[in-house]
């Protein structure tokens, strides 16, 4: 024992230690430097993360804890054309971190869908935004040359990509199979967490980390209070089987802000795509419970039909449901044949879905401005459809203090969102990224990796970016919710001016994780360097804040003399 | 002083109490080291950074107000240079760049498109030599005076491997290029006679601005780079090393000579 | 004044002192202490009452544990950077992990132990002493907590043993130092030239001797004592006492003599705004940015307008 002590008290204290030091391994506590709770996406991460650091997995000795069995996601396949319906868009910023860690290269890249552009527009005013990864020069570069802003892939895709690359660090063990029975306090030296096991193991935490999703234990046993709100609104989730497209590549995203919530169209292959559609939850409800084919029609007029046919819709299906009876395909397709008709939607037209057959429909000159839609839905993937209720979420705190000392919270345990911006998984893995940085400076100063202190940075830095993603996600949502015309009129202007800047939009994709390698020089001589450059430019943006004004002024005039129109 | 011997009044910053008075100039610490006393070093600031702006052309006196300006900004070259292996190898060995040192007959003779030729051929086109930088003498610390005799003599290769003529509108933007990657003040002043340019020539020097600034706070510490060792590389293998990208392609007054080959940003006029 | 006195007389080594005023002064100053221990007793008790809070990262010594990851670069960049000058690329390398590997480190004045452990995670066999009885128990007690601490010194791990002693009563034992730390302390002993000269005397010949104190400015006043202490009470009012706050011109000063009796000094000579050759001794101003909640580590070229409050020294002795 090198811990020696020359002071009389100091010895007396020394045996006490030694005593109960023999005591507790009497128990078989394995002694273990980080603990990390949940074998999702963000805690394999972080186990990944950790196994390709520098100097961490050397000297840490790191256990993974997973009720279930990871062995059935090892071994997880799904034959080419079926996807899982759990999919998420990974920002290049998150692949770049999978790629630096070594997990990148285990994804299946023949699973996953570059997505280069955007389209969204608002379900009410129709005011659209579109981004193109390519024109505005941001986001990475595929091995074609071609500029991506996002990638869609499989969860399970990802957390397979992980496993494989774990099984080459077996420094890193993983315990699945093994449920967390109890976290406890140790009563005495130290107050370390102890982590008892289904199997009967216990496990001594230097580092106890909750990647244990909403209902986090570890958040529980460090009594950090979360706070958030439930949305009145389910998501859809689904796999879509669609018509190839005709004259784009399958590389666009589509999303409709419908008041009800938003729907989106994220492509998974030539002929496949990912749903995730929030609205009511009774709609919800009975769009999952229906005809698969019910559901494929409501989705692509959800793409299309005006808000007040939408809204007609839906109540149809809410008077059929409360009556008692089922609901009919052929009912709801005449449904919505009707409303087509009645909003003089001709048959060509890329607005035309009910009596349009999927397949035809791309057959031959495409209709004009039908990139502007998602192609025509023509079933879906059985056993996919899915929903959950959507709701925000916030730990108070990432780190456990007290009591609860040497815990640190990552991905939905410390933080779950709307999924309206595709930036729940993304948060868990650069959560991830940014604690294994933290883990490593600490190890570089000698640091004690449990202690406050080393974890202090993660939390400051993640805490205020993923505050600040929540907020704004959750106020885009309720911007989106509104059906109040003022509100409309200033979030579509706001659209048609932000869409003619390039630069502000360059600067959200940015923002949205966009770009992998944020900024190569540093921001402040980027700056100068713009500024010197835009003293010519600057009559350039001018112009567009003039040109979107412009459009917007003139959808105005031209709502109010629909308006007139209408009451004459 | 508490610590000290003697109280010592006057300050140069309040922790360092410390005047040097002329009877108490300490010996020079390097050949050609001449210790200054403060008033001294204002004066020689001050004059030597009035002659520089009207007549940019006294070489001496530009090295003379680098030298007083310098500031923070050597020991931050230093800690650049310390914090890699290539600059750590510059500091223990500290190679010095003039004729003598370097075989410019031997660089002439290396392929095209190496470093070293490309250099040599920059030399010949704008009729210079290895050997007209001034040698430092107001630093106090030697292993400071060193870098700033670095810097100095590394100068050139900036111009040679941009591909940027000498004349004035051309070296304040080799100057702006270097304030963004060393952090020099003196090359930031040098952006200062600007205003001094005729029209013509302003006009020219703002299309490379935006390209200085970005480049060359982008690119690697250039202190760090081992030029000597790096004669026999492909230039632009070593830009691509470096990360520096080719600026518009500058206006030669000197047409380029004919075995030469010349730069490859070059353009004839 | 009288105290000023005391301390600069203190400073010089009585037996060299051919002055008769210090030896005047030096004899009034043997008056006040009755041993030749340099440690001054109420600030012993002080600290036994601040001991049990010693680990509560956001309590009283909040500060102290944010700048602890601080030092410990500078620490290890320091031993790094005189290492791979004087034994090649390769020591250096080897050392990326561990960088205080196979060394012997001593921390004088180790309080709670937020610097011990730290050194002995970086691979330092590490002896941390201190003056305080129940601090060394407190310590230890943390300590046993952590199973890495409790192992001894392999290749690959530093050790860690507390021992309740002074810088002086080592010097009377043969072990000598390669490294030997003592943050935060000088300003808080009477007699900081006796004790440097202690601490210089544990340093083998080519270590390393770190110290941090605060200078003694006005706006070290303001932000040490004024801010910290008695308005914001950041810091337990009484911990610090101005007039023992020192500069680092007086730590530069003092090390251009012979400190630990060798015949060298240990800094040969200074440069610009009187700061040392890197390679012999170095001030960094260290400075705490609310906005951030962190310390921030001063770069080595603004350090003569930044080492105007807290600040590190490194100062090395000369090999033989």
């Amino acid at each position: 024992m090198s811990l020696h002590i020359a002071s009389r008290a100091g010895v007396r204290l020394s045996q006490r230690i030694l005593k109960r030091n023999l005591a507790t391994t009497a128990a078989t506590v394995e002694e273990c430097d980080v603990v990390i709770v949940g074998g999702g996406p963000a805690g394999l991460a972080l186990a990944s993360a950790l196994a390709s650091s520098q100097n961490a997995w050397r000297v840490l000795k790191v256990r993974l804890v997973e009720a279930g069995d990871l062995s059935k996601i090892r071994e997880w396949n799904m034959p080419p054309g079926a996807y899982s319906n759990r999919v998420s868009s990974l920002t290049n910023a998150s692949e770049d971190f999978l790629n630096r860690v070594g997990v990148w290269r285990h994804v299946a890249q023949e699973r996953t869908c570059a997505m280069e552009d955007m389209q969204v527009w608002d379900g009410i005013s129709d005011a659209r935004i579109e981004f193109s990864a390519n024109r505005l020069e941001v986001g990475s570069r595929s091995g074609s040359g071609v500029s991506y802003m996002a990638r869609m892939v499989e969860n399970l895709n990802l957390q397979r990509a992980a496993l494989t690359h774990l099984e080459e660090h077996p420094s890193i063990q993983l315990l699945d199979k093994a449920k967390v029975e109890t976290i406890v306090n140790e009563e005495t030296n130290g107050g370390w967490p102890l982590v008892h096991l289904s199997t009967g193991q216990t496990l001594r935490a230097r580092l106890l980390v909750g990647a244990d999703g909403f209902n986090s234990p570890v958040r529980k046993f460090a009594r950090i209070q979360s706070f958030g709100w439930s949305y009145p609104t389910q998501a859809i989730v689904a796999t879509l089987r669609h018509a190839p497209h005709t004259i784009r590549p399958h590389t666009t995203a589509y999303q409709r802000f419908l008041p009800t919530g938003p729907i989106a169209f994220l492509p998974l292959s030539p002929t496949s795509a990912s749903l995730v559609w929030s609205t009511r939850p009774d709609l919800a409800a009975a769009l999952t419970k229906a005809d698969p084919a019910i559901l494929a029609i409501m989705i692509n007029s959800a793409f299309r039909l005006p808000n007040i046919s939408m809204k007609y819709l839906h109540d149809r299906i809410r008077g059929i449901v409360a009556s008692g009876a089922t609901l009919q395909l052929d009912e709801i397709r005449q449904e919505i044949a009707w409303r087509e008709q009645s909003h003089q939607i001709e048959s060509h037209s890329p607005l035309a879905s009910a009596l349009v057959d999927p397949f035809t429909s791309v057959v031959g000159v495409p209709p004009a401005d039908s990139e502007l839609y998602p192609p025509l839905v023509h079933d879906l993937q059985p056993d996919t459809v899915a929903s959950f209720p959507l709701r925000l979420s916030h730990a108070e705190s990432y780190i456990g203090e007290g009591k609860g000392a040497r815990t640190v919270l990552i991905g939905d345990a410390a933080h779950t969102v709307h999924p309206l911006a595709g930036q729940g998984l993304n948060g868990g893995l650069l959560d991830a990224e940014c604690l294994v940085r933290s883990i490593d400076g600490a190890l570089a100063t000698g640091s004690d990796i449990g202690s406050y202190t080393a974890l202090a940075r993660y939390a400051r830095e993640r805490y205020i970016q993923n505050h600040a993603m929540l907020s704004a996600v959750d106020k885009l949502h309720k911007l989106y919710s509104s059906e109040l015309g003022p509100v409309v009129w200033a979030r579509s202007v706001g659209v048609e001016i932000i869409n003619e800047l390039d630069v502000l939009k360059a600067g959200m994709m940015i923002s949205a994780g966009a770009n992998a390698n944020v900024m190569k020089g540093s921001p402040g001589w980027n700056l100068l360097a713009s500024s010197v450059e835009s003293v010519s430019g600057g009559v350039q943006i001018a112009k567009a804040l003039r040109q979107g004004l412009q459009s917007a002024a003139a959808g105005v005039l031209k709502q109010a003399s629909n308006a007139l129109a209408g009451r004459s | 002083m508490r610590l000290g011997s003697r109280r010592q009044a006057q300050t140069s910053s309040p922790v360092f109490k410390r005047v040097r008075h002329v009877a108490t100039r300490p010996p020079p610490a390097y050949p050609g080291h001449v210790p200054l006393t403060l008033p001294e070093k204002a004066f020689m600031a001050v004059g030597s950074g009035l002659m520089a702006f009207f007549r940019p052309q006294r070489g001496d006196m530009v090295a003379v107000f680098g030298e007083m300006t310098a500031g923070p900004a050597l020991p931050q070259l230093l800690d650049r240079m310390l914090e890699c292996e290539e600059g750590r190898r510059i500091l223990k060995e500290r190679p010095r760049i003039n004729s003598s040192t370097v075989d410019l007959a031997a660089l002439s003779r290396l392929p095209e498109g190496t470093f070293g030729r490309t250099y040599v051929n920059w030399l010949e086109r704008c009729g210079v030599t290895p050997d007209t930088r001034e040698p430092v003498r107001y630093v106090d610390d030697p292993e400071l005076a060193y870098v700033m005799q670095r810097y100095r003599e590394c100068h050139d290769f900036y111009h040679a491997i941009n591909g940027m003529p000498v004349s004035v509108e051309y070296e304040i933007a080799v100057k702006l290029f270097e304030f963004a990657n060393l952090g020099l003040p003196m090359t930031a002043l040098a952006g200062l006679t600007t205003i001094r340019l005729p029209p013509k020539k302003r006009a020219r020097l703002s299309e490379y601005i935006p390209w200085a600034l970005r480049c060359g706070s982008s690119a690697r510490s250039l202190i760090t780079v081992y030029w000597e060792e790096r004669w026999n590389q492909n230039v632009e293998d070593l830009k691509c090393d470096l990360g520096v990208w080719d600026p518009p392609p500058p206006i030669w007054r000197k047409p380029l000579g004919e075995a030469t080959g010349g730069t490859a940003t070059a353009v004839e006029v | 004044m009288s105290r000023q006195l005391c301390l600069s007389t203190s400073l010089r080594r009585p037996s060299y002192s051919s002055r008769h005023v210090s030896r005047r002064v030096r004899a009034l100053h043997e008056d006040t202490t009755t041993s030749t221990s340099t440690v001054n007793a109420s600030e012993i008790a002080h600290f036994s009452r601040l001991s049990g809070l010693w680990w509560d990262e956001r309590g009283q010594f909040s500060l102290l544990h944010k700048m602890n990851p601080h030092r410990v670069r500078f620490i290890r960049d320091k031993v790094v950077e005189i290492g791979c000058a004087e034994h090649g690329e390769t020591w250096a390398s080897a050392r990326a992990a561990l960088a205080l590997q196979g060394l012997d480190v001593l921390d004088v004045g180790c309080g709670g132990g937020i610097l011990s452990e730290t050194l002995a995670r970086l691979g330092g066999c590490t002896l941390a002493i201190d003056a305080s009885e129940k601090n060394i128990a407190i310590a230890s007690l943390h300590a046993a907590a952590d199973p890495s601490l409790a192992l001894p010194a392999t290749e690959t791990r530093g050790s860690l043993a507390y021992r309740h002693a002074t810088a002086e009563t080592l010097v009377q034992e043969p072990k000598r130092f390669d490294v030997v730390c003592s943050m935060e302390v000088i300003e808080h002993v009477d007699n900081p030239a006796g004790f440097l000269r202690s601490c210089a005397e544990l340093v083998k010949p080519g270590g390393h001797l770190f110290l941090s104190t605060i200078a003694r400015t006005p706006l070290a006043f303001a932000l040490t004592i004024l801010a910290a202490e008695k308005v914001l009470g950041l810091v337990e009012p009484g911990t610090h006492t101005f007039s023992k706050f020192i500069n680092p011109s007086e730590l530069v000063e003092f090390f251009q003599t012979d400190p630990s009796g060798s015949g060298r000094p240990w800094i040969t000579r200074t440069h610009e705004h009187g700061l040392p050759t890197r390679t012999e001794a170095e001030v960094r101003g260290i400075w705490y940015e609310p906005w951030g909640g962190d310390w921030r580590l001063m770069p080595r070229g603004t350090t003569p307008f930044t080492a105007a409050c807290n600040y590190l020294f490194w100062v090395r002795k000369p090999r033989e």
